[in-house]
């Protein structure tokens, strides 16, 4: 019992104390977002002095009369079709790299590990030029349409680690009720995914939300700016960068990142025991 | 039986029809393109001009080319192995569901929130400049620092340390298929009279064998491609004496800052062939410790 | 159980994805959008709305900047379409960092801005890759007026005799100096504030001024002196061979060998003997924000930069008595004024109907009174001299001291425009900064580095 309790305490001291180093950015931030400009910088603790809510308020003004309302609209469309495309398309690719024996498969798994290999950089101008040729430049499309057809390979090899840890005698349990693929996929391999579909999720929403440099090539329009953008040209290296709107702008688009990951964490940890069936 | 198989080949693809229409549609035009641009000289302002193999022989004498190649490998072999073990230690930590424990979990994945941003940068300097936290810390055990961030000697572990920082997509990873061992192997271990330390290296390790492959292989081909850390921190430059050039910075430098895309394009195809390796590699030994079920 | 929560989940995914779809397109029925000015308004329209009206020229303007300079940009688009209602602006605006490899990538992809703001890092790459529009023939038939800009200014954007983009405003290169410490320090005397603006003011009394201010401070530096800038050297350049520059007009190094050498040395001298921040601290220094660099933080009593961003110091240091200085001269005495500028350019390959209404739009951002005084000194002095003074009147304190400054060294200090960079500058650059970093990391003694540097070059714009 005692021994328990120490265990438990040496427990969350050292969970705490390694905790300080992940926090202390957003502590930074947030006393930076409540600072007054001239103090950010000068100011060598967390406690802001004066205390000050003018930040956001400018920062939610936004530019150009085009407030962070619409930019946080703007990031959640995408990120929304983002997450329901990654999901769609990288599971239903994933069960066929796991699951199914077919001869092609080896091909097309080593390409799709291929395309994840050759650096963003190099690949930017051809790929603006086959979105422009869509006529889909200053639109959302170039940053969901890929999601919906598995453009990250990195989802598609997350899912299939996934299902190939599930008990192969699940196959062999359908095929003796004579379920077919799709069924023993929608009913019984989806349900088992859910710990991996939350993951892609999460993954998803974060990465894209904060992928500024697809969003800045291709949303040329301000109303068509998302947070990450919008932040960035809060910033200019050569001018007046009005670093208390970007930072209390940021704690604002921290926050769904965070709600979200403790929302979804339990679905990510709680997922269907796959104990109950193996056993 | 052939039927069978033959079966398995049209589902296979139904399957991955959406992948197949990413790949052909979206993926494949752009490396291609990518491919032919490597073998010719191209400022991206006007049409290529045909160089045949100069990019990919010139790769070999450019000593910024073998530096960048140089310090990439240092980067990746030094950051993925300690990102990966802190990243399984604290999953482990947190695998339980005591009190607070969800909330530890969000507080240790908040550094990866920040991905990229310019914050990140101005903390990176806060922490590891002449007069910054890690020295006020070392000041205080009487050890006189450095100015880390910005020496050629240790400027790179900054980015190795921001790199093994933001651990917390691996930790998810790890947490999702920790949940996925069932409880009573523990048990049964358990009883057997193992300790912690051999339940962890006789049923946690073995059966968490997948997911380890799974992050040790993108870590690696995320980490080959790393670019914004380097890019925030020493502001676009891989100073200082090239000590942060990693290799996607230095593509990036060469392509948009220099207008030689054909040069960088052969560079990238350079790394894809020395990431296709490193995979290739992984996925030859797999079989010999990757237990799937 | 689970999987009914899981596709719950999922259909409220659905519906919310819905509703947001259907927000997301009608973009104008947002009240708080509606504030939005008219021009964003129909630049936000779709393609088929602009063409219904017919008549109407839409051309896309980008440029780089902060928020702040957006609300000024967006404003002189705003005054150009009330007096030219046939054409209508769509605003771009883009992170500095980023601008020029969205541009670019736009140009390549076939899809680049009529009007785009041009750095001088990147003109002449793309000046000399036939990307920017020859303004001659507009000159020529009356869309864009010279008459009020002088030709010394108009000829910073010219290559090899052509004029490919017109400079958006005129600064300098200038000193700030923090009175109030050199005052604090109680070294007023000692210095001699006064001179550092005089005759005397040379590369050698500025140096002598680092030993002063050591002496007096124990452990302070009065400057750092950034080794690898490019318009730092530029004006050591200048000064030291008496009118040469960086770059000659065929694309190469004019700079000598000696001159490089000297310049390193200048530098190692002073960081030998501790006068100037280490190595370290100066390439820490490079990627920092104003608000964090050691100026702006009374670490140090000088610092290089465009006069015009007097006002951004101004602003974060408001205790302290700010001024700004011209560079050194040569030890003989020999001053040279460098003009500074980001610069306006047309797309060559756009239709002639959008390049009028282009260079129309050009020239009212440049010679239009009412432009002017919208963009006031965001850009430095504008470059209309009738403009230029009548902006006088309506600038602040800060905008005063600049206007004056500039205005001064413009007339009276040899203010000279210098050959814009050849392609290849920005390898030359990269070059440039890694031989700063071996002198200053001390791998390399100054006449090595240089040497390297040279051989370096020589292959580099051997390639253009």
């Amino acid at each position: 019992m005692k021994k328990r309790h120490i265990s438990t305490i040496l427990f969350h001291s050292l969970v705490v104390l390694f905790g300080c180093f992940m926090i202390y950015p957003l502590a930074w931030m947030l006393s930076a977002s409540f600072s007054e400009q001239t103090q950010i910088f000068q100011n060598p603790g967390l406690i802001p002095n004066p205390f000050i809510l003018l930040n956001y308020v400018i920062g939610w003004s936004g530019m150009s009369g085009i407030t962070f309302g619409a930019f946080f609209l703007n990031s959640f469309t995408i990120v929304m079709f983002v997450m329901v495309g990654s999901v769609f398309s990288s599971i239903l690719a994933a069960y066929a790299f796991a699951r199914i024996n077919f001869k092609m498969r080896a091909v097309w798994f080593t390409l799709m590990l291929g395309t994840m290999m050759l650096p963003m950089h190099v690949r930017l101008i051809p790929q603006y030029i086959v979105f422009n040729n869509l006529g889909w430049i200053n639109t959302f499309l170039p940053l969901i349409v890929p999601a919906f057809l598995g453009v990250n390979g990195f989802f598609i090899f997350l899912f299939t680690q996934y299902m190939r840890g599930l008990p192969k005698e699940l196959d062999q349990a359908a095929d003796v009720d004579g379920c077919g693929p799709f069924r023993l996929f929608w009913y019984i391999i989806m349900p088992l995914s859910v710990p991996a579909i939350v993951t892609v999720c999460i993954f998803s929403f974060i990465w894209t939300w904060n992928d500024f440099f697809t969003q800045m090539l291709y949303l040329t329009d301000m109303r068509k700016f998302t947070v990450a953008l919008a932040l960035r040209m809060f910033i200019d290296s050569q001018g007046q960068s009005s670093w208390g709107a970007l930072f209390a702008m940021s704690i604002l688009s921290l926050a769904p990142l965070f709600f979200m990951f403790i929302a979804f964490q339990k679905y990510l940890v709680e997922g269907i025991t796959a104990g109950s069936i193996k056993g | 039986m052939k039927n069978k198989s033959a079966r398995a080949e049209v589902v296979g693809h139904v399957f991955l029809i959406p992948w197949l229409i990413g790949f052909f549609g979206l993926t494949v035009i752009p490396m291609i393109t990518s491919l032919y641009f490597s073998f010719t000289h191209y400022d991206m302002l006007t049409p290529p001009r045909w160089a045949g193999l100069y990019n990919y022989t010139h790769m070999f004498r450019d000593p910024r080319f073998l530096k960048s190649l140089s310090v990439t490998f240092r980067f990746v072999l030094t950051s993925v192995p300690l990102q990966l073990a802190f990243a399984l230690f604290v999953a482990m930590a947190l695998k339980k569901n005591r009190r607070g424990v969800r909330f530890y979990r969000a507080v240790y994945y908040l550094p990866s929130l920040f991905g990229g941003s310019i914050a990140v940068a101005i903390l990176w300097r806060r922490i590891f400049s002449g007069d910054g936290i890690l020295n006020m810390i070392l000041g205080f055990f009487g050890i006189e620092g450095m100015n880390w961030i910005a020496s050629p000697p240790t400027a790179l572990n900054t980015l190795i340390v921001l790199a093994i920082w933001q651990f917390g997509s691996s930790m998810v990873i790890f947490l999702a298929s920790l949940k996925q061992i069932p409880a009573d192997y523990y048990e049964a271990a358990t009883i057997d009279g193992a300790g912690k330390i051999r339940q962890f290296f006789n049923i946690t390790l073995p059966l968490l064998t997948p997911m380890v492959f799974f992050n040790i292989v993108m870590q690696i081909i995320s980490a080959f491609q790393a670019f914004t850390p380097a890019f925030i921190v020493s502001g676009g430059t891989g100073g200082p004496l090239d000590s942060t050039l990693l290799y996607s910075l230095y593509i990036y430098i060469r392509g948009f800052g220099q207008f030689q895309m054909g040069y960088a394009s052969a560079m990238a195809w350079m790394l894809l062939i020395i990431i296709a390796t490193f995979t290739g590699v992984l996925f030859g030994t797999s079989k010999k410790w990757v237990f799937y079920d | 159980m689970k999987l009914k929560k899981i596709s719950q989940i999922l259909v409220v995914g659905l519906l919310i994805f819905g509703l947001l779809a259907g927000c997301g397109g009608q973009p104008s029925t947002s009240p708080a959008e509606t504030q939005a000015n008219e021009g964003a308004e129909a630049a936000a329209g779709n393609e088929p709305a602009a063409q219904a009206d017919g008549d109407v020229v839409e051309i896309r303007f980008a440029w780089w900047g902060d928020t702040n300079r957006n609300e000024i940009y967006s404003a002189i688009c705003d005054d150009f379409e009330r007096e030219n209602p046939d054409v209508r602006v769509i605003r771009e605006p883009a992170p500095f960092p980023e601008y020029r490899d969205r541009i670019t990538t736009q140009i390549a992809g076939g899809a680049a801005p009529d009007v785009m703001g041009v750095h001088a890092s990147f003109a002449s790459d793309y000046a000399e890759r036939g990307v920017l529009a020859d303004f001659a023939p507009w000159i020529a038939n009356g869309t864009f007026e010279t008459e009020y800009i002088p030709e010394d200014v108009l000829g910073a954007g010219r290559i090899n005799g052509t004029l490919w983009m017109v400079a958006q405003g005129v600064t300098f290169d200038a000193m700030l100096i923090n009175h109030s410490m050199i005052e604090e320090l109680g070294i007023y005397d000692a210095i001699g504030v006064d001179y550092l603006n005089g005759e005397q003011f040379t590369w050698d009394s500025f140096a002598q001024t680092h030993r002063i201010f050591r002496e007096a401070t124990q452990a302070g530096h009065f400057s750092s002196l950034p080794p690898e800038n490019l318009e730092a050297f530029r004006y050591w350049t200048r000064t030291v061979e008496q009118g040469s520059d960086i770059y000659s007009e065929d694309g190469a190094l004019a700079t000598s060998e000696e001159t490089m050498v000297g310049w390193f040395s200048y530098y190692n001298d002073l960081l030998q003997a501790g006068l100037i921040p280490d190595a370290a601290t100066m390439v820490e220094s490079r990627g920092m924000p104003i608000e964090e660099n050691l100026f702006a933080n009374g670490k140090t009593a000088v610092m290089n930069v465009p006069a015009n961003q007097y006002r951004l110091y101004a602003v974060q240091m408001p205790d302290a008595d700010l001024r700004i200085i011209n560079y050194p001269k040569s030890n003989d005495g020999f001053q040279i004024n460098t003009i500074a500028a980001s610069h306006l350019s047309v797309f060559a390959n756009t239709t002639d109907e959008k390049k009028e209404a282009a260079f129309r739009f050009v020239n009212h951002f440049i010679n239009r009174q009412s432009a002017t005084n919208l963009l006031q000194l965001e850009q430095g002095v504008p470059i209309n001299t009738i403009s230029a003074q009548e902006l006088e009147g309506i600038l602040d304190e800060n905008g005063r001291i600049i206007l004056g400054f500039i205005s001064e060294t413009m007339l009276n200090r040899n203010a000279q425009g210098h050959a814009l960079p050849p392609a290849g500058a920005s390898e030359f650059q990269d070059a440039f900064r890694n031989t700063a970093d071996r002198v200053a990391f001390g791998t390399q003694d100054p006449q090595a580095a240089v040497a390297q540097l040279i051989s370096e070059t020589d292959a580099i714009f051997a390639r253009q």
